[in-house]
């Protein structure tokens, strides 16, 4: 019991400490943690360590007044931590109390406090399997807390029947004057009937037969939960996304860009979304060689001298247009994306875009900056956003380099986007056209140019790739392009890119940053790509006219005559980020499953809102019966109809699996339920099973067994000695045997005779079928005590004792003597 | 045998229902779909625990078996017999109640309850356990009617099966031990006993050995198969009877209004009466007359026998003192029957005078009987003559 509610209270605190915290309730989780196992051996075992009543109050009382100061004055995330905070504390000074019905209590509630804070605190799925072992501990601790208060009830009423009362005459002189009321020997007490309950029945909590029942219950209750939880309606498409919410920080993507903004780039973990592809004709998902760029602004004013990258144009609302259909272009592939909520309207694509089926209408594109975005942001419930978006931008599982222009682009936009001035920048104007030079490239070979500017920084040792600016010399009055190509030469992905575009625009070439992700870790086992913070990239585009592609490009689809953008990435070290999935090893697999459970999780736990139940449970079921039905009118359908239901039923679809799970649980309990009948069951089935039904009337020995209440009694007080029958001895041998062995200095006779008269009041009860007389009961009652007074009395010589016990036989169990005692 | 069965919930169903229902309300105000998950773990077990508490007492059998009769304080074991009938599933923390009330008590002593623990009880087994006291107050008891309830596993629902099973049990008065005085006043001729010297009747004392017939031998006696054996008739003897006739009353008077000490000496009356009953036969082989003056006047005449003393305990179980008692009826009943040489022994809760006390009253006219009554022992509880006779302890 101690055990059980110490797991239970150290999982809930786990359960805290896994939540979105911080590392402060991490510590205090551990210290709980740690309360809850030196709790179990200090207090609770070896009992060293105690505090009082008192203490412990006033601990208490400290612990809320520390924990008032944080919850008061701050917001809603830091009021939770708080209560959480508060919940730890008290747990640790409950835990280190004596442990009575009471601190069971208040503990268990507490723990069921602390999981529902952490539910709130929670999105990992790591909650789910935490509250599922959490839920198998807490009905076994439930339900042993039951027994014990159970027994509580009757050990603790211990009455004393014993011929208590002194002898008193009728009438004796002064004497009888003096006790005049209280004279009768038999005033009635306030409880003259009660039941005494065996001490050993704590043996109870060791049955394998109990946890077996809270195995079976935890499963019961699992299969209910699902259910519960995938059919209660929901009504709002609002999902819960930890306190932090909507006020998600973003660390890596940005749509401005700012060099040297920080001196070292931070990088986030944090999951930004999912994407998947799938190819539109055959429905099947689409893996690429390499990570696909993922765009989300393009960036086409720099600011000199600053450092500064803007779009040339702000986005306004009333001019979005909805994706036109992909007509003619190449083999669309839908990509499926699951965005975490951010705080700006910016969605995020592969280029080409195209409308597909399962295109939200809210989804729009701005038809000067092509920037992709939702219309309806502000008044979107919280929760990730999903959309879907076609593309044509994959061939042969590769992402085309080129990108067909959405639009005729107007001679001044192509101006702005070669705007380059040479003396704001003369080291890089240098550098460009001694790269050009050097290269041997014709002059109105813009492809080429482009192509020995990209290769340019990639040259091994020119460039250095670092996340941090942190001990790099910088010449104060120069741009800080300017700076990174002429001096320095260590920038990550957003110097790169700048110093290309510069230099793409140094030579005449169109040119504009792109800021997106470049995703790298494709999960194999849901066929997706999980992009993260981490993965926020920035890379270029150069603009060619349809006449200056070169052949070797036009392999997917025709460039169109409005021409077409060129994806370039300077930062070197990019293609080596793809992950190999034929070296992946052990730990791989193990974060692929991990990640693909965590987007089960969110897709279908955290994220599940009324749109998304009904998309994936509602409609699913409701077709698959509707279609059942159906073909149901014609026989000839049936087995059709019957593989189909249960290719929806076992093929591992969300809905099929909750039905068939439901299912199975009604029908185990109507098997359950109606078993008995079903044995009576007249038929061919039952008149097989005949022979078998009539061995198991006939009940087996442990079935057979009755309990005589004076024996039990009988054994366990030899059982207190350590001493318990054998299978080959009768009653009588194991009590003439006990006896001889626990008091062989004591009058032998006497007390073997006192053994011999229980026995053979058992022998008269449980053989002979009758049942004791009152003045029969009262002298086997006498005889258990004087037996039990015997014994005792011999018990005490420990050592004459130990050596009867464990030299004469070597068989019998040594046991352990009431009060601590060993022998 | 099954009663009502109820269903309820219990506190401790209350109060996680209470903490359920906040949590319900906290996943749709918040739209948390992590507290629906807890809301449904914690769903379940309360269906799960009405299902299990349903479970474990269908078919589950309850009996108790009671003494026929103890005397009051004497230790009463009651066992009761819970047997699974079921094939498969085990019963789990049955709790059995019995109730036992004493007719026409009206304190609350008179009513008790107790509950029974049973652990586990395997599919198929029947287990026994005993519930044990000492019922002080004399009277008949009714036991039942039964009850089962099991809150397993959680405890957070509970229910209750009624078994109408009922027994009684009487509680005779509590038998104390006579003192020789007692034994003394008894054996003196025309003293306190009427002398007997009867051999006739079924008991005739000690069996002594075999004789031939004589004229005048009661048939009763003739050992047959000896005769057969032997071919003439012979007979048993007996020692000869010495034991003396009891004649006995009790008035066991009670104010209106009584005292405990009151209260205390009828109780004394009627064990003092009771045990004198009980030892005249056990003896045997005498005449007894026992005139109980409760709310009726009641008496008992005839030979010392099991079965009178069985009557005259089940009577005395259930007398219930009056303030008025019919004793004047009772006292020419218990003279007339004992004529002049006999000496009826009166014993009262009260200080009774044959020369001056209103039950005398109509017994003081008649010479014969009033001479009679010179000579009753009258024996007053609530004084010091009581303690030469008989204790109790």
């Amino acid at each position: 019991m101690h055990l059980n509610v110490a797991l239970l209270t150290a999982l809930g605190a786990v359960l805290l400490g896994t939540g979105q915290m911080g590392s402060h309730s991490v510590l205090l989780a551990l210290l709980a943690v740690f309360a809850a196992i030196t709790s179990v051996v200090f207090t609770d075992v070896l009992a060293w360590f105690r505090l009082n009543r008192t203490l412990a109050n006033l601990a208490a009382i400290a612990a809320v007044g520390f924990s008032l100061t944080d919850f008061f004055g701050n917001d809603a995330e830091y009021q939770l931590l708080a209560v959480a905070n508060l919940l730890i504390y008290l747990q640790v000074v409950l835990l280190y109390q004596e442990k009575s019905e009471r601190i069971y209590w208040q503990l268990m509630i507490l723990s069921l406090l602390q999981v529902v804070v952490s539910a709130a605190l929670n999105l990992g799925f790591q909650f789910g399997v935490l509250i599922v072992a959490y839920m198998f501990l807490s009905f076994s601790a439930m339900g042993l807390f039951f027994l014990y208060r159970e027994s509580l009830r009757f050990v603790k009423r211990q009455p004393d029947f014993g011929p208590a009362a002194p002898a008193r005459q009728g009438a004796k002189g002064k004497s009888r004057r003096r006790r005049d009321r209280r004279r009768w020997p038999l005033r009635p007490t306030a409880r003259p009937l009660a039941f005494r309950l065996k001490t050993d029945s704590a043996e109870i909590f060791s049955l394998r037969r109990f946890f077996r029942q809270v195995l079976a219950m935890g499963l019961t209750t699992l299969m209910f939960t699902v259910l519960f939880f995938f059919a209660l309606p929901r009504v709002s498409n609002s999902v819960w996304q930890g306190p932090r919410g909507m006020n998600r920080a973003v660390v890596g993507f940005s749509q401005e860009v700012t060099l040297d903004t920080m001196s070292k780039m931070l990088q986030s973990e944090e999951e930004v979304m999912r994407v998947s592809f799938v190819d539109e004709e055959t429905k099947e998902s689409v893996q690429l060689m390499s990570g696909p760029y993922i765009r989300g602004t393009v960036l086409t004013r720099y600011f000199f001298g600053r450092g500064k990258w803007h779009q040339s144009k702000a986005t306004q609302a009333h001019r979005f247009e909805t994706l036109a259909q992909a007509g003619a272009w190449g083999n669309v592939v839908s990509q499926e994306i699951v965005l975490q909520p951010r705080p700006d309207p910016v969605l995020f694509a592969i280029y080409p875009l195209f409308n597909v089926q399962g295109t939200p209408i809210q989804v729009k594109i701005d038809p000067e900056t092509r920037q992709l975005t939702r219309s309806n942001h502000h008044l979107a419930p919280r929760g990730p956003y999903r959309y879907a978006i076609g593309t044509t931008a994959f061939h042969n599982g590769r992402q085309l380099p080129l990108q067909p222009a959405g639009r005729y682009y107007r001679h001044g936009e192509l101006v702005n986007l070669t705007r380059f001035q040479p003396t704001a920048w003369p080291n890089l104007k240098r550098i460009a056209d001694e790269v050009v030079s050097a290269a041997g490239v014709a002059d109105d070979d813009v492809y080429e140019k482009a192509m020995a500017l990209e290769a340019h920084f990639h040259e091994p040792n020119l460039y250095i790739y670092s996340l941090s600016q942190l001990g790099v010399e910088r010449a104060e009055n120069l741009d800080p392009v300017e700076d990174f190509v002429a001096n320095h030469r260590t920038g990550h992905c957003e110097y790169f890119a700048s110093a290309l575009v510069l230099m793409l625009r140094s030579q005449g070439i169109p040119a504009r940053m792109v800021v997106g992700y470049r995703a790298t870790e494709y999960n194999s086992v849901g066929d997706f790509y999980q992009v993260r913070e981490k993965e926020a990239h920035a890379w270029v585009e150069a603009y060619l006219r349809d006449d200056q592609v070169p052949d070797e490009l036009e392999q997917s689809a025709a460039v169109p005559p409005q021409g077409a953008w060129l994806r370039l990435d300077p930062t070197p070290m990019m293609d080596d980020l793809d992950r190999d999935t034929a070296a992946m090893n052990l730990w791989d697999y193990v974060t692929e499953w991990k990640n693909y459970v965590q987007g089960l999780w969110s897709d279908y736990v955290l994220g599940l809102n009324a749109d998304r139940q009904k998309e994936s449970i509602y409609a699913p079921v409701l077709n698959r019966l509707s279609s059942t039905l159906k073909s149901l009118r014609d026989v000839r359908k049936w087995p059709q109809a019957a593989a189909k239901t249960a290719s929806w039923a076992f093929g591992g679809s969300m809905a099929g699996s909750i039905v068939t799970g439901a299912l199975a649980l009604f029908f185990t309990w109507l098997l359950w339920r109606k078993r008995q009948k079903l044995k009576w069951r007249p038929g061919r089935l039952a008149r097989w099973m005949r022979p078998w039904r009539r061995r198991r009337r006939q009940p087996s020995a442990a079935v057979r067994r009755v309990r005589v209440d004076f024996y039990e009694r009988l054994e366990g007080e030899f059982a207190k000695y350590g001493l318990r029958r054998e299978y080959h001895q009768t009653q009588r041998e194991f009590a003439t045997s006990a006896v001889s062995r626990l008091a062989p200095q004591s009058d032998d006779d006497r007390t073997i005779s006192l053994a011999h008269r229980i026995v053979e009041a058992f022998y008269r009860v449980r053989f002979g079928r009758r049942s004791l007389e009152t003045h029969q009961t009262q002298e086997v009652e006498d005889a258990l005590d004087q037996l039990s007074h015997a014994l005792q009395g011999q018990g005490m010589d420990g050592s004459s004792h130990h050596s009867r016990v464990s030299g004469g036989e070597p068989r019998q169990k040594l046991g352990k003597l009431p009060g601590g005692r060993t022998h | 045998m099954f009663g009502k069965t109820r269903i309820t919930i219990c506190r401790e169903g209350l109060y996680y229902l209470v903490v359920l229902s906040f949590i319900v309300a906290g996943a749709i105000m918040r739209e948390i779909n992590l507290l629906v998950v807890i809301a449904g773990m914690m769903l379940a077990p309360v269906f799960i625990n009405l299902r299990l508490a349903i479970a474990t007492l269908s078919r589950l059998t309850i009996d108790r078996r009671l003494p026929g009769s103890i005397g009051a304080g004497d230790l009463l074991v009651v066992e009761v017999t819970v047997k699974n009938t079921r094939r498969w599933l085990a019963s789990w923390a049955v709790v059995a109640e019995d109730r036992a009330e004493r007719a026409g008590g009206r304190q609350k002593h008179d009513r008790q309850r107790v509950e029974l623990f049973f652990p586990h009880v395997a599919a198929g087994e029947t287990q026994t356990v005993s519930y044990r006291g000492r019922l002080m107050t004399r009277g008949r008891y009714r036991f039942g009617p039964l009850k089962m309830s099991s809150r397993f596993p959680l405890g957070l629902v509970r229910r209750t099966v009624v078994v109408d099973k009922t027994d009684t049990l009487l509680v005779c008065p509590r038998l104390g031990r006579l003192k020789d005085t007692w034994h003394a006043v008894s054996r003196t001729e025309q003293s306190g006993t009427l002398t007997s010297r009867s051999r006739r009747g079924l008991i005739e004392g000690d069996f002594y050995g075999l004789r031939d017939y004589r004229a005048g031998d009661s048939r009763h006696w003739i050992h047959w198969r000896t005769s057969a054996r032997r071919g003439s008739l012979t007979v048993r003897e007996f020692e000869r009877q010495q034991e003396q006739d009891l004649a006995i009353l009790l008035d066991p008077w009670l104010p209106d209004e009584p005292t405990a000490g009151q209260l205390d000496n009828v109780e004394l009356a009627v064990s003092f009466v009771a045990t004198a009953v009980a030892e005249q036969c056990r003896r045997g082989g005498s005449r007894l007359w026992v005139g109980t003056a409760g709310r009726s006047a009641t008496a008992f005449d005839g030979a010392c026998s099991a079965a009178l003393m069985d009557e005259v305990m089940e009577h005395m179980a259930e007398l219930e003192a009056h303030s008025a008692p019919p004793i004047s009826e009772l006292l020419a009943r218990g003279l007339q029957r004992f004529g002049p040489s006999g000496r009826l022994v009166v014993v009262s809760t009260r200080r009774l005078d044959p020369h001056q006390d209103e039950p005398f009253a109509d017994i003081r006219n008649n010479p014969a009987m009033a001479h009679a009554a010179e000579r009753c022992l009258i024996v007053d509880v609530g004084s010091e003559t009581l303690g030469k006779y008989f204790e109790i302890e």
